[in-house]
């Protein structure tokens, strides 16, 4: 990892203003409240959630998910929708257990460094929403460049780019990981 | 071929024939043998909730797969039967995961049989004589999976329905991804845009053989493992048995005086079960009732209500309890059971917190202190749940949030700076920071309510009320400080002790797994750790049980952390059948798996009543009914008796 990235990673994760991006439009991701409501007061129709995202003739990016058994799927996703949208469109192994309200971490993906620092250059701050930072702290086998699936929304400069979803070790409770306790 | 077809109708139909067609071609099978795979095409999707997760469509279609008469080593072809024990979080993402891994399974059969040209046409099916490893072969014995869920109340989820804050609603979101596993595998079918053709072509297969009932699964509700049924007799009516149950059935204890005899000390976990309306603890309600409007604290109120809501004036609705609640343990629990006491009616109205509850919790309670004897670098909460608690006021819950910078630096040894290093502190280097801003602005003390965050502070003894001897009064607790290397700080008392006044003790300090009716006759549970004794889920011994969730790992974790805890379980299953052991184990031909039809007839015998899936759905219907609920927010109004939950479940309609 190049040095001016790591700073900013630690700069993003101790020292940004806890409130600074939750007022405004983001560009990354749906904004919380609106996705909120609509998913609750749905919460009784079959028709999944996922199914809202931009249509079929919105223009599309090949992205690559490298799975957890190293095998990689290469998709094509839909300009505006979010990754967590695409992978469950396209059957990609990418849980989404709070369905894509950011109040979970199983979406959990991690990005190649490039992508991460020009995701987080087109932030309004340089810094995550507050709530995903959050979520983040839960999530299993953590690194520098992890996000939220939910939180990612596809552009048309992704075309190419890899998503690698994070490993199921078998005997991972030796391994270092210590459960977050609820 | 194309009557099959019609069945599903509209476009759905000709996509599925286009695909059947090329997948038919590829695997090289005869279209004989085709109409043949498709004969149990699920009806179309609108009628499927009723029909296809019937135990009666289950039960007729078993049968006609499994041939119980014939010995497993007779039948190859034969479907997996599966029990799992519990229908929560980790008892669902191991039927997911484990029938999806099953299909992939069946995928590599396919591919197997692709690669080579000498197809079979006959009943042994494509690949049987393919096998490339061993295990795989061995995999081959079965067609299809046939998953039950058992579960000890009528209603599924678990801890997403009685656990989880009624004020999270967003974290309940998974149940109806939960749900779906009973409607089917990929039942969306929205014109594909894959571009790659290995992913589509494993798209297709994935929704054919979905389409294929080789996953099929079952609901068992109110069937108590252990008393409706024996684990010995599970074990034999399945090939494989997951237990999932959880640790729902006791808690760790501090063992100070006064904890047991007192009224007033309740465990976190009933207060909380009580809260979701759980049907075994609605005795909770009347000693909440009774420690948060004693007689003494009510007639300051104005209005004595002797424990009996009589009284329905819009005021008392929103009267602010005086008394004082401790809460003694610092993880997400503690803080759950702070939250939901101070935010009160009003900002539990919108939930699906039960209308009997909010009648006991009214406006909230005035004073919630959340006690632990350690400082807050090693809080087991985490960051979501304490920024709540600091933004309650400014969400207009009325509640001020204080925690007290003194107890801040005193927690601040070198060892807790130690702990906060590196990137593994990441998540506790914004938790301490966040702490540290409370600490600074305890600025508004307007509010009518507060939540404080006391660190370092040792509950020695439960003393009574002055004017109730049975009844809790006060914490006597002892100021520690910490002493050790990082990651082993002890508390180690100071004689220094304070007293809380307290007239409810909410008691968070974790849960105890608790084994099964049967298990101590096996030898596989850890009664000292509380969990059954397994190795990567696999349960220790000769036998075919395995275990997921809680009770496999102890009680921690978010939901999150079952999917990585149920894939290491379902690899564990694989390997057991890949490696033979199943069939080993089976190999003296005593055992023949009955599965779902032999779960059914027994308890039948038994007079079970158990609840099937489509009886949780009137039951779900019937909670959801606007005629029920308080409001249009509300999400649904629980049913909070198992009478009543069975009543709904069993009636004809």
């Amino acid at each position: 990892m190049n040095q001016p990235s790591y700073k900013r990673f630690l700069t993003k994760l101790f020292y940004h203003a806890p409130s600074a991006s939750s007022s405004g439009q983001h560009i990354l991701g749906l904004t919380n409240t609106s996705t909120m409501n609509r998913h609750t007061k749905n919460q009784r129709t079959t028709i999944r959630w996922h199914g809202d995202g931009p249509g079929p003739n919105a223009p599309t990016v090949n992205l690559t998910f490298i799975n957890p058994d190293d095998t990689q799927t290469t998709i094509s996703a839909r300009v505006g929708e979010t990754l967590l949208q695409c992978a469950h469109r396209t059957g990609i192994e990418m849980e989404g257990a709070c369905e894509g309200v950011c109040a979970c971490s199983t979406c959990h993906v991690i990005l190649t460094q490039e992508l991460y620092d020009q995701l987080m250059d087109e932030t309004e701050d340089g810094a995550l929403k507050e709530n995903e930072e959050d979520m983040l702290d839960m999530a299993f086998g953590l690194t520098h460049t992890s996000r939220l699936g939910c939180q990612i929304t596809v552009t048309e400069g992704m075309e190419g780019s890899v998503f690698t979803l994070p490993k199921a070790t078998r005997n991972f409770y030796v391994d270092g990981h210590k459960p977050t306790p609820h | 071929m194309a009557l099959c077809i019609a069945v599903r109708g509209g476009g759905g139909g000709t996509a599925t024939a286009r695909l059947l067609t090329s997948l038919r071609r590829s695997w090289c099978l005869p279209a004989q043998q085709t109409v043949q795979r498709f004969r149990h095409i699920p009806p179309p999707l609108c009628c499927r909730q009723s029909t296809t997760s019937t135990i009666a469509t289950d039960v007729n279609n078993a049968p006609s797969h499994n041939s119980p008469e014939q010995n497993a080593h007779h039948n190859p072809r034969r479907r997996l039967s599966v029990a799992i024990v519990g229908a929560g979080p980790s008892g669902f993402y191991t039927a997911k995961y484990l029938s999806s891994t099953v299909l992939k399974k069946l995928q590599s059969t396919a591919a197997i049989a692709l690669a080579s040209t000498s197809a079979a046409d006959d009943d042994g099916g494509a690949a049987d004589d393919n096998g490339g490893a061993v295990g795989i072969h061995n995999f081959f014995n079965y067609r299809g999976i046939d998953i039950d869920i058992l579960e000890r109340l009528p209603t599924p989820y678990g801890l997403v329905r009685y656990g989880v804050a009624p004020d999270h609603p967003e974290v309940k979101n998974v149940e109806k991804e939960f749900a779906s596993l009973f409607i089917e595998h990929g039942s969306t079918s929205d014109g594909e845009t894959t571009t790659t053709i290995p992913s589509s072509s494993s798209i297709i297969a994935n929704k054919l053989i979905a389409h294929n009932s080789i996953s099929t699964l079952s609901y068992f509700g109110n069937v108590d493992v252990g008393h409706s049924i024996s684990l010995s007799q599970l074990q034999s009516l399945y090939d494989i048995v997951v237990l999932a149950y959880g640790c729902q059935a006791s808690d760790k204890r501090l063992g100070i005086p006064g904890e047991a005899e007192l009224e007033g000390v309740l465990s976190a976990r009933e207060f909380v079960a009580w809260y979701n309306g759980h049907p075994e603890f609605g005795h909770i309600g009347p000693i909440v009732q009774r420690c948060l409007w004693p007689k003494s604290l009510s007639e300051e109120e104005g209005d004595a209500t002797d424990g009996n809501n009589n009284n329905s004036s819009s005021s008392s609705d929103t009267a602010i309890s005086k008394a004082r609640v401790v809460v003694i343990g610092q993880g997400n629990v503690a803080l759950d059971v702070a939250r939901i006491l101070s935010k009160g009616t009003s900002g539990l109205i919108d939930t699906d917190t039960p209308t009997s509850v909010l009648e006991i919790l009214k406006g909230g309670v005035s004073h919630v202190s959340i006690v632990g004897r350690r400082g807050h670098v090693q809080g087991a909460f985490t960051i979501k749940e304490v920024r709540e608690l600091t933004k309650l006021n400014d969400e207009g819950y009325d509640v001020a949030f204080l925690v007290r910078k003194e107890e801040l630096e005193m927690g601040m040894t070198e060892s807790s700076v130690a702990e906060l290093k590196g990137t593994a502190g990441r998540p506790k280097t914004r938790l301490v920071k966040l702490l540290q801003e409370a600490a600074e602005s305890t600025d508004d003390n307007s509010a009518s309510k507060q939540v404080e965050l006391r660190f370092l502070m040792n509950p020695k003894r439960f003393e009574p009320d002055d004017s109730n001897k049975d009844r809790v009064g006060s914490v006597v607790c002892e100021r520690t400080k910490l002493v050790g290397e990082p990651f082993h700080q002890q508390p180690i008392g100071t004689n220094e002790t304070e007293i809380i006044p307290a007239d409810l003790v909410l008691v968070s300090i974790g849960y105890r797994g608790m084994p099964l009716e049967g298990m101590k006759e096996l030898q596989i549970f850890d009664d000292k750790k509380g969990v059954v004794k397994n190795v990567q889920g696999k349960v220790t011994g000769k036998n075919n049980l395995f275990v997921t969730g809680w009770i496999k790992r102890g009680p921690l974790g978010i939901i999150g952390t079952n999917i990585m805890d149920a894939k290491e379980t379902v690899a564990s299953i694989i390997e057991f059948i890949e490696s033979g052991e199943l069939n080993a184990q089976q190999a003296d031909g005593s055992k023949v798996s009955l599965g779902r039809v032999g779960l059914t007839e027994l308890l039948g015998r038994e007079g079970v009543e158990f609840i099937s899936w489509p009886q949780f759905m009137k039951i779900d219907a019937a909670e959801c009914d606007r005629a029920r609920l308080r409001s249009d927010a509300q999400p649904r109004e629980k049913f909070i008796s198992t009478g009543g939950l069975l009543k709904i479940a069993l009636q004809d309609n």
